[in-house]
């Protein structure tokens, strides 16, 4: 690179930018690695499996799940027979349990709660806490560049390396409908310079496979940088 | 700073096991240049920041796919966000690297000059690299320090990759006259890309 504003005296100062890059690319300092037991304590601590829940946990889990079992056949039974929401005495019930249905009576979501939600969702291992109290589900807050392993790192203009995308660096429940990954990028680079409409269905795509709208810049920061690597 | 080269991949997929040892390993390669950067643009927070950042760095590593550029800078903009996250950023210039510029700045005698050069450790040259605006000073940490090519500098800046070039070369420029303590305009644009281009070769 040449620069029209500077010519002329010749240098003594080369040395100075070549000492000024060899301090600030010179080996780490015991200082700089200090941290090292903490940071490997941190790294154990979040690599360890989630603790496996109790026995009372899982009876506690197995009871709810009954519970629900329970109310869903109740429930299906009383849509049947039409007797949810009424006060039940012997002399109403009807004489016979094929009376058919009424027609009306019981909105159908009613009829079909065999799986409550909350007693799903309570029962899914996934929210457990990890060691640092973080749940295990909360997506990283960058995206993962993905680049082939092996490509030059000299210039992000070289396509010496190609790209595996993997734009998710988390499975989500919505990761599947994921548009593809040259679609996300392209999305990206309109996004960084500020030509992407934030109401448009691309912009909801990266939401999406960002995980949240707060994630959406580091994810097309860290989607385009590992694009500029292949 | 130390770089594990063609052990990265193998050093990295043991880490995304969960093996600590890897870890390490790719901690001690890695951090350095990471809290160097940080440094540049939060100051006293950088510590702070690099531990938020290596947080999130670890949830994602086990689907992290890419080279040890790849990785350094994968760190850097996590961390710059971060630090934009916690509010540190705006801070800009970080107090404690203008605390002593008196060592660089005020050399003038060629012998004095001399004796800065050799004198001149990273920890000065952080210090030097804080005089210079916030947004030159980020810009020559991730060429120089994270080893960023410019293309992917400006993306992440949001300016263009000759701007960053150019940019780049003139703090280099300048930081070299105020090491060096001459007033006159030199010709480093030789030096400047050759010391960038033998640093991450």
């Amino acid at each position: 690179m040449t620069d029209p504003t500077h010519h002329s005296t010749p240098a003594p100062d080369d040395d100075a930018v070549r000492q000024i890059v060899d301090a600030l690319t010179a080996p780490a300092t015991p200082e700089e690695l200090a941290d090292e037991p903490r940071y490997v304590t941190m790294f154990t601590a979040l690599a360890a499996p989630p603790p496996a829940p109790s026995r009372r946990r899982l009876r506690g889990r197995f009871v709810l799940a009954g519970a629900a079992a329970a109310l869903a056949v109740t429930g299906t039974a009383a849509a049947v027979t039409g007797m949810i929401g009424r006060t039940t005495t012997p002399s109403e019930r009807p004489p016979t349990t094929s009376a058919p249905p009424p027609k009306t009576s019981v909105p159908p979501a009613s009829r079909v709660s065999s799986t409550p939600p909350s007693v799903h969702s309570s029962a899914d291992p996934a929210g457990t806490p990890t060691p640092m109290g973080r749940p295990t589900t909360s997506p990283p807050a960058a995206p993962v560049p993905s680049a082939t392993p092996g490509g030059s790192a000299t210039s992000p203009s070289t396509p010496s390396r190609s790209l595996q995308p993997s734009p998710s660096p988390t499975p989500t429940p919505s990761s599947e409908k994921h548009p593809p990954v040259s679609a996300l990028r392209a999305s990206c680079g309109a996004y960084l310079e500020g030509e992407l409409e934030e109401d448009g269905k691309k912009y909801r795509e990266l939401v999406e496979a960002a995980g949240g709208a707060d994630h959406v810049r580091e994810y097309c920061e860290a989607l385009v940088v590992s694009r500029s690597h292949s | 700073v130390g770089e594990l080269g063609e052990r990265f991949q193998a050093v990295l997929a043991d880490a995304a096991d969960g093996d600590s040892g890897a870890f390490a390993e790719l901690w001690r390669a890695t951090h350095p240049p990471l809290l160097r950067y940080l440094r540049v643009i939060v100051g006293d927070a950088a510590e702070d920041v690099a531990s938020e950042t290596w947080l999130k760095a670890m949830r994602g590593l086990p689907s992290f796919v890419g080279d040890e550029p790849s990785f350094r800078g994968w760190l850097s903009v996590i961390g710059r966000n971060v630090a934009r996250d916690l509010g540190r950023y705006a801070a800009r210039r970080p107090e404690t690297l203008l605390a002593d510029p008196e060592p660089v700045r005020h050399v003038t005698a060629p012998d004095a000059a001399d004796q800065a050069l050799e004198r001149l450790g990273t920890e000065r040259a952080l210090r030097l690299l804080a005089t210079l605006p916030p947004a030159q000073a980020e810009l020559v940490a991730l060429r120089v320090i994270v080893g960023l090519e410019p293309a992917e500098i400006a993306l992440i800046v949001g300016r263009n990759a000759g701007a960053v070039r150019v940019t780049v070369h003139r703090a280099l420029v300048t930081l070299a006259r105020t090491l060096a303590g001459a007033g006159d305009v030199v010709d480093v644009t030789t030096t400047t890309e050759e010391a960038l281009t033998r640093r991450h070769d």
